[in-house]
């Protein structure tokens, strides 16, 4: 599993580079905006937030990219020629599927390290723009609260991909090589599996909901996000349910890839 | 001599079509064995079954006395009628790879296909032609110590000179205690090394046999029998 995902890795390495610079550079661009900036109470942090919220986005949309280029290269082995040498290696299901994961995992954490720097290197070139941000955004990123927030945000995002999957593996064990009958089927399963989701997790709160089922561990998150009206809370059941849904979608799909494989 | 692959009754059905009927056969250890018959007769699909990437529909299937999968992935060299690989790696990422998945994997022979071949490791898939990433997907089948090799049209870019030298190189590294099962639409050119040969047509074997008893009942060459059986369209 773990010498697969290298693998998946090393194919990719030019992506990352390329985007890993580009990321750099934007970086950079934006730093020398605010270079000899001074701390100035007439100039307002949220007008300075502006700066990582940008930065933020476009790490954000880095991250998009890479996990839309996971579920294609997965849909390519599939459906193209190099499932055979994917899918003809002496490995179960469930690792080919882990590897996946594993590079899923590993650019969340490039994405998160990213972020992190691209603030952090902002705030060293242009010392005012620093001063401006850190009471909003400093005290958040470097507590506990912050990275309960990325585990939460993670564990979704890998459920979510492994509902991908299943739709992707479902569909292909059905139609064998018909690659547009299988989008379709893949399609409609994927989105199936959300609107059931969906509806169980409104249900759920809905069920629950004098229960006080919520977490609200974001007391330092920026006031800018929450509004400053005091600490936001966050529902429980529903993620919950829907990591669930995640761990089934990928006990399933392991089992098609042993058990139903039409290459 | 032990059985390698055992089919008994095996059945492959699609939603729309049936692509392989009631197949029986055995294939026996140290034989290269002939699969034949035009395009959409079964061949690519009862390859893939063997080397586990598609699931028969009924029937069984026992490659050295396990059923297709994990384990079989293990001792089972396939080469598909496509390329493979992907196009970002070099020669050598590519044995690294095999080297890394199949234990059976063996670098000094790879090394040694490779010189045969006139190929270098440091060459990328993508910026070789047809005919040399056909070498390259052959050295890395070879390389491996299988049990079983299942070979689906190899020499489909390789011209006349080379394909002489590719099967030569083969047929000398073949070992007596593995089997190889071979499909090919250039029947002349191979007939030569089968031991046994299966004819198929719509999923059905239509005649299998020892390939010298064949030729010996019906007084003419395989390519001449491919003739009589499919009505001489596709044989070259």
């Amino acid at each position: 599993m773990w010498k697969l995902a290298r693998y998946q890795l090393r194919g990719r390495r030019l992506l990352y580079t390329v985007g890993l610079l580009i990321m750099a550079a934007l970086t950079l661009f934006e730093a020398t905006e605010f270079i000899g900036m001074r701390q100035d109470p007439a100039y307002s942090a949220p007008v300075s937030i502006g700066v990582p919220a940008t930065m933020a986005i476009c790490w954000v949309i880095f991250y998009g990219v890479m996990t839309i280029i996971n579920i294609v290269t997965y849909t390519q082995d599939l459906y193209g020629d190099t499932g055979y040498l994917i899918f003809g290696l002496p490995l179960r299901g469930a690792e080919i599927l882990g590897s996946r994961i594993i590079v899923l995992i590993i650019d969340t954490i490039m994405t998160l390290l990213g972020g992190m720097s691209s603030v952090i290197l902002l705030a060293c070139l242009a010392p005012g723009l620093g001063e401006q941000v850190r009471p909003v955004v400093g005290r958040f990123l470097l507590t506990g609260d912050y990275w309960i927030m990325c585990l939460g945000v993670l564990a979704v995002i890998v459920s979510f991909m492994s509902i991908m999957f299943f739709g992707v593996t479902f569909g292909k064990s059905l139609v064998n090589s018909r690659k547009h009958l299988g989008s379709v089927f893949s399609a409609l399963v994927v989105m199936t599996v959300l609107w059931l989701s969906l509806k169980a997790g409104i249900w759920l709160e809905t069920t629950f909901a004098g229960w006080d089922l919520y977490l609200d561990p974001w007391r330092n998150l920026p006031s800018i996000i929450v509004d400053g009206k005091g600490p936001i809370q966050f529902p429980f059941l529903a993620p919950l349910m829907f990591v669930g849904l995640g761990v089934l979608a990928f006990v399933l799909t392991a089992w098609l890839m042993d058990r139903k494989l039409n290459l | 001599m032990s059985t390698v692959v055992q089919l008994n009754d095996l059945t492959k059905r699609y939603i729309m079509t049936t692509a392989l009927s009631d197949v029986t056969l055995d294939v026996s250890e140290g034989h290269i064995v002939g699969l034949l018959g035009p395009n959409g007769s079964g061949k690519t699909t009862l390859m893939k079954i063997l080397a586990a990437l598609v699931s028969p529909t009924s029937g069984s299937v026992l490659i050295d006395g396990l059923v297709p999968g994990v384990a079989t992935r293990a001792i089972v060299s396939f080469l598909p009628d496509v390329n493979h690989l992907d196009r970002w790696m070099t020669v050598a990422e590519a044995g690294d790879f095999y080297a890394d998945f199949y234990r059976d994997f063996d670098r000094k022979r790879f090394q040694e296909l490779l010189n045969i071949m006139g190929l270098s490791m440091r060459q990328k898939i993508g910026s070789l032609s047809r005919g040399m990433v056909e070498k390259a997907r052959l050295c890395l089948v070879f390389g491996r110590r299988a049990r079983l090799y299942i070979l689906d049209e190899p020499f489909g870019g390789l011209d006349p000179l080379a394909r002489g030298q590719v099967l030569e190189a083969l047929v000398a590294n073949f070992r007596t205690d593995c089997s190889m099962i071979l499909s090919t639409q250039m029947v002349s050119d191979v007939e030569r090394f089968f031991d046994d040969v299966i004819f198929l047509n719509k999923g059905c074997v239509v005649l299998a046999g020892v390939a010298e008893n064949l030729r010996t009942e019906r007084g003419t060459s395989i390519e001449g029998i491919y003739r009589e059986v499919y009505g001489h369209v596709e044989a070259r």
